[in-house]
């Protein structure tokens, strides 16, 4: 098997160069500023869970009429990012869990279109949907108020702002993640457990309770900490809050703005330090829950062929109806105002956009065609999506050949190391990549000047960014080709060997041929998300700026122009439905290929 | 107990698959009915019927005199063994056995004491004593199936269901559990439907057999009958070994008819034929005996298989497979053969 342990050695190679070593190195970087990150870290503006973080949290501001201001706690940038993340996890499994559970058990009119609506904001146009529910939440021209205000008539107004407005946007986002998560772990408990159940005696509600719940807690568990992880890690929401000084009390927020500090040739040990706060919190939630889902694999004992499901009773049509109906509808919201704003004269402080023509899309659409610069972001954009894509699936095959059909510790680890990436915050990996790069350029420039040039990081952050996208997402294409792997049994490739053939070429003969389809939806899901990733490219991406052959993808140039005054929203919601139909065109190229449906795999 | 009666029993899924059609069926008190057919002919789907786990397009389902078509299966007191036999993964062999138990604390006013005393006796009755604690798959398959049983047995169902219980089970312990099932169906004299594709398991387990083809009932009788007596063509080539052959009528009177297969065989019929029909003959091989009159055939192959011999003859260009206690002859020789029993079917 010397195939096995060089696709393993590669895999930890790989993974140690590109991922192991740049953190290590930001440790180095925390433990030689000890001192000085000991006493900024101690400042109340770090960590501060005094009761009077929570004076402010609700008040009644005393206008006419009087306006409830929501803004939540403030105990200081690290507690901050933990209560966040924690409350958007929990709303998001808990509304997961309803929209999840009436379209995995009931059969009802509409029912399709539920599931659809539910996945709409998997759709995300960075910025853009952010962009849109600070709009409805403005407390002046918000959407928000003038319903409740001008149109409902009631007595007070509402603000949210600040990190609760910053929690309420993460939910929206996430909430697809908890709820395909959580619908997955529903309909993968066998329908004949539940049935004996039944026939027993127990009625749907007994029955979910004893069997369909304790067996799908780990699919619920791993949604919480993937939605955790998810929002701890965003730094796109509290950017389009910035302006509020709450919301930039955030790990993520803290580590971005320093990351920009750096650039201006301050080394900062507090942000190493943020950062390695932010990944310690990720990454030991995501071992917690690794091996708290890996103890129960044997939730599944055979393949389900159809969901057992109800008909729903009068709590289950409320349920439906009035609850899972206007949620859906609600998350879809930021969605649909972010394509209103391409056609939109404006929307600024009208409480909806305001001169809805199709000609200013074509205007808008036309002048992006005509800009040089946005362009070549597109080309950036498809570029490293495709690069990337190319290097995680090579790397992710045989990763996940070693790990599937290798045993032992070394496999084991592979496997967890290959995985980890979705717990590794994009922000944290852009400071290590940034830092470590810098620093090994500088050390070579002195020795091998023209190479040091190549692997400069602020000349060539495009080589920084191919690889960091494809080790970040590297986790959705190894776990696709894994899943395949786990249904192929070994005596395929055992047979192939022995009639003599070798392990490279099983796999080429066997294995790729029978794994075509997980992947081919392993690249499509990995190139989706690196063309939509924001935490590299608007930190990385923009090391050379905006010039001519600037390395911004599109998602970097939508978060600068969102920046640059009233209409440049409107421009980035522009780019953000080219980078839609991009991503469109991917999927429709996939499924022909696959003739069937994009499945998620998460 | 409970007498189970399917009235024209039919289910139709997303409107194009019939899967059971017009099922008449009775199964007496304590009687244990097997439904046997090849895969895909609908015996789990009507096993699910009874179950009350699926909803019959048309047709009624009696339990003694009422009618439990709508009731749902909360409310049958039935007790279904599924393929898979779906035990809890997450819960002991004793809570998964007590389930049923628990539900019906209140109703039946049980204590936890009494609910010991009952997952006990059923785990005794299955000879399984001292796995309470254990997790489903920290048990053997044959253990596993017990559990199954167990579970279904110590709620004291009218009506026990077994989806082929024995299917993962290697072919020694089949045997075993075959004749255990049977014995303890019949001690607690429980109405059973046993769903099984192999019809020794069957014979071995079943008072009467449901032969069902294609989601129809073929022929219900005991084994006897099934095997000596097909009701057609299907029931008489997929119970036991048979050799076709087609023919045409010569003579016909009553059950009785003369055919010509290319050497005259008196045949049995359930039809009403008339001479010159075409028709196909089926000759069980322990009916063909060799060394006695008849027709005149080559010996073409002879081999051993255990508890008796094969024989491949060739009689006027057809060729037959005979079975017998000794070899008869040596390949090559010419024998003949007497063809003692065959029935005629309309094709
Ligand atoms: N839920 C369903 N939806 C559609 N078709 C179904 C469904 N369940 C069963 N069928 C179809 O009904 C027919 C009978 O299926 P059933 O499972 O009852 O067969 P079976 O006799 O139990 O087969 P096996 O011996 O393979 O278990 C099959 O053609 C099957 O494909
Ligand atoms: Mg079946």
């Amino acid at each position: 098997m010397r195939f096995l342990q060089w696709s393993t050695a590669l895999g930890y190679a790989f993974l140690g160069l590109f991922l192991v070593l740049p953190l290590v190195f930001i440790f180095w970087q925390v433990l030689a500023g000890i001192g000085e990150v000991y006493t900024s870290i101690t400042d109340p503006f770090y960590i501060n869970p005094s009761p009077d973080a929570f004076s402010n949290a609700v008040f009644i501001r005393p206008t006419d009429p009087p306006t409830v201001v929501i803004r939540g706690p403030d105990m200081g940038v690290v507690l901050n990012s933990l209560w966040v993340a924690l409350t958007v996890a929990a709303v998001d499994v808990a509304l997961g869990f309803v929209l999840a559970y009436v379209l995995a058990k009931y059969v009802f009119p509409g029912r399709t279109l539920l599931g659809l609506l539910a996945t709409i904001p998997l759709i995300v146009m960075p910025f853009a949907t952010a962009y849109v529910v600070r709009k409805i939440l403005d407390p002046r021209w918000g959407t928000l108020n003038w319903i409740l205000h001008d149109v409902l008539h009631l007595p007070f107004k509402v603000e949210i702002s600040g990190l609760a407005a910053v929690a309420i946007v993460q939910s929206l986002m996430y909430l697809p993640i908890a709820y395909l998560n959580i619908y997955a772990a529903l309909t993968r408990v066998d329908p004949t457990l539940e049935e004996v159940a039944n026939n027993l005696g127990a009625d749907e509600g007994k029955a979910v309770r004893d069997v369909v719940l304790p067996l799908s807690t780990p699919g619920l568990a791993a949604a919480f900490v993937l939605v955790f992880i998810f929002a701890i890690d965003d730094v796109a929401a509290p950017i389009i809050f910035q302006d509020d000084p709450a919301a930039r009390k955030l790990l993520s927020y803290q580590i971005y703005s320093k990351f920009l500090d750096q650039l201006r040739g301050q080394i900062s040990p507090t942000a190493a330090f943020l950062a390695l706060i932010l990944l310690t919190i990720s990454v030991a939630s995501f071992l917690a829950v690794r091996r708290y889902v890996g103890l129960r694999q044997y939730a599944m004992l055979i393949r389900q062929l159809r969901p057992k499901s109800y008909v729903p009773g009068p709590l289950g049509a409320v349920v439906i109806y009035a609850v899972a109906f206007p949620l859906v509808l609600a998350a879809a919201v930021p969605l649909a105002g972010a394509l209103s704003l391409v056609f939109a004269d404006r929307w600024t402080t009208a409480p909806l956009p305001e001169g809805l023509t199709l000609e200013n899309a074509v205007e808008r659409l036309a002048a992006v065609f005509q800009n040089h610069l946005y362009l070549r972001g597109m080309v950036n954009t498809i570029y490293y999506g495709v690069a990337a894509t190319l290097i995680m699936v090579a790397v992710g095959m045989l990763i996940a050949v070693a790990a599937a059909r290798s045993r032992g510790a070394a496999a084991d680890a592979l496997d967890a190391l290959a995985t980890m990436p979705i717990a590794i915050p994009g922000l944290v990996v852009a400071y290590a990549y940034f830092l470590t790069a810098l620093q090994f350029a500088t050390g070579l420039r002195s020795v091998h000047p023209d190479l040091a040039d190549l692997l400069d990081p602020l000349r060539q952050p495009e080589l920084y960014l191919v690889v960091g996208y494809s080790v970040r997402k590297l986790p959705f294409v190894v776990r696709s080709i894994y899943a395949g792997l786990q249904q192929i049994h070994p005596s395929m490739e055992e047979v192939a060997m022995n009639l003599g053939d070798g392990y490279a070429g099983v796999l080429r003969k066997i294995l790729v041929p029978l794994l075509k389809n997980n992947i081919l939806s392993g690249a499509l899901i990995g190139f989706v998300y690196v063309t939509s990733e924001v935490s590299l490219s608007i930190t990385l991406g923009v090391l050379k700026g905006v010039g001519q052959d600037t390395a911004m993808p599109i998602t970097a140039f939508m978060r600068e122009r969102f920046e640059s005054g009233l209409y440049g929203v409107q421009d980035a919601a522009t780019l953000g439905l080219l980078l839609v139909a991009i991503q469109v065109a991917a999927i429709t190229l996939t499924t022909r290929v696959l003739k069937t449906r994009y499945g998620f795999v998460l | 107990m409970t007498v189970v009666r399917l009235e024209k029993l039919r289910k139709v899924f997303d409107n194009r698959v019939v899967a059971v059609d017009d099922v008449d069926l009775v199964v007496n008190d304590g009687e244990i009915v097997a439904v046997l057919g090849p895969s895909g002919c609908g015996k789990t789907t009507l096993l699910r019927l009874v179950a009350g786990l699926e909803d019959p397009t048309s047709g009624r389902i009696l339990f003694d005199d009422r009618d439990v078509t709508r009731l749902p299966t909360q409310e049958r007191n039935t007790a279904v063994v599924p393929q898979t036999w779906a035990l809890w993964p997450h819960m002991t062999v004793f809570d998964n056995v007590a389930y049923g138990l628990r539900l019906r604390r209140k109703k039946a006013n049980l204590t936890e004491e009494e609910i010991r005393r009952r997952v006990r006796e059923a785990l005794e009755l299955v000879d399984l004593t001292g796995l309470e604690e254990r997790k489903p798959f920290q048990l053997s398959g044959g253990q596993q199936q017990r559990v199954a049983l167990a579970r279904a047995l110590v709620v004291q169902p009218e009506v026990l269901l077994l989806d082929e219980p024995l299917a993962n089970l290697d072919a020694k312990l089949r045997l075993e559990l075959r004749e255990e099932v049977r014995k303890i169906a019949k001690r607690l004299s429980i109405t059973t439907i046993y769903v099984t594709h192999d019809q020794e398991e069957a014979m071995a387990v079943a008072d009467r057999i449901a032969v069902m083809n294609a989601g129809r009932l073929q022929q219900v009788g005991r084994p006897e009958e099934i095997y000596h007596k097909p009701a057609n063509f299907f029931v008489a080539t997929f119970i036991g070994r048979s050799n076709v052959l087609k023919g045409r009528v010569v003579e016909a009177k009553g059950e009785a008819a003369a055919v010509d297969v290319g050497f005259p065989v008196a045949a049995q019929t359930p039809h009403r034929l008339a001479p010159g029909e075409e028709v196909d003959v089926v000759v069980r091989p322990e009916d063909i005996f060799i060394g006695g009159g008849g027709v005149k055939c080559v010996v073409e192959d002879v081999v051993f298989l255990g508890r008796y011999h094969q024989t491949t003859l060739r009689c006027s260009g057809k060729v037959l497979k005979a079975e017998g206690p000794r070899p008869p002859a040596q390949p090559g020789e010419e024998v003949a053969a007497e063809i003692a029993r065959a029935w005629a079917f309309k094709p």
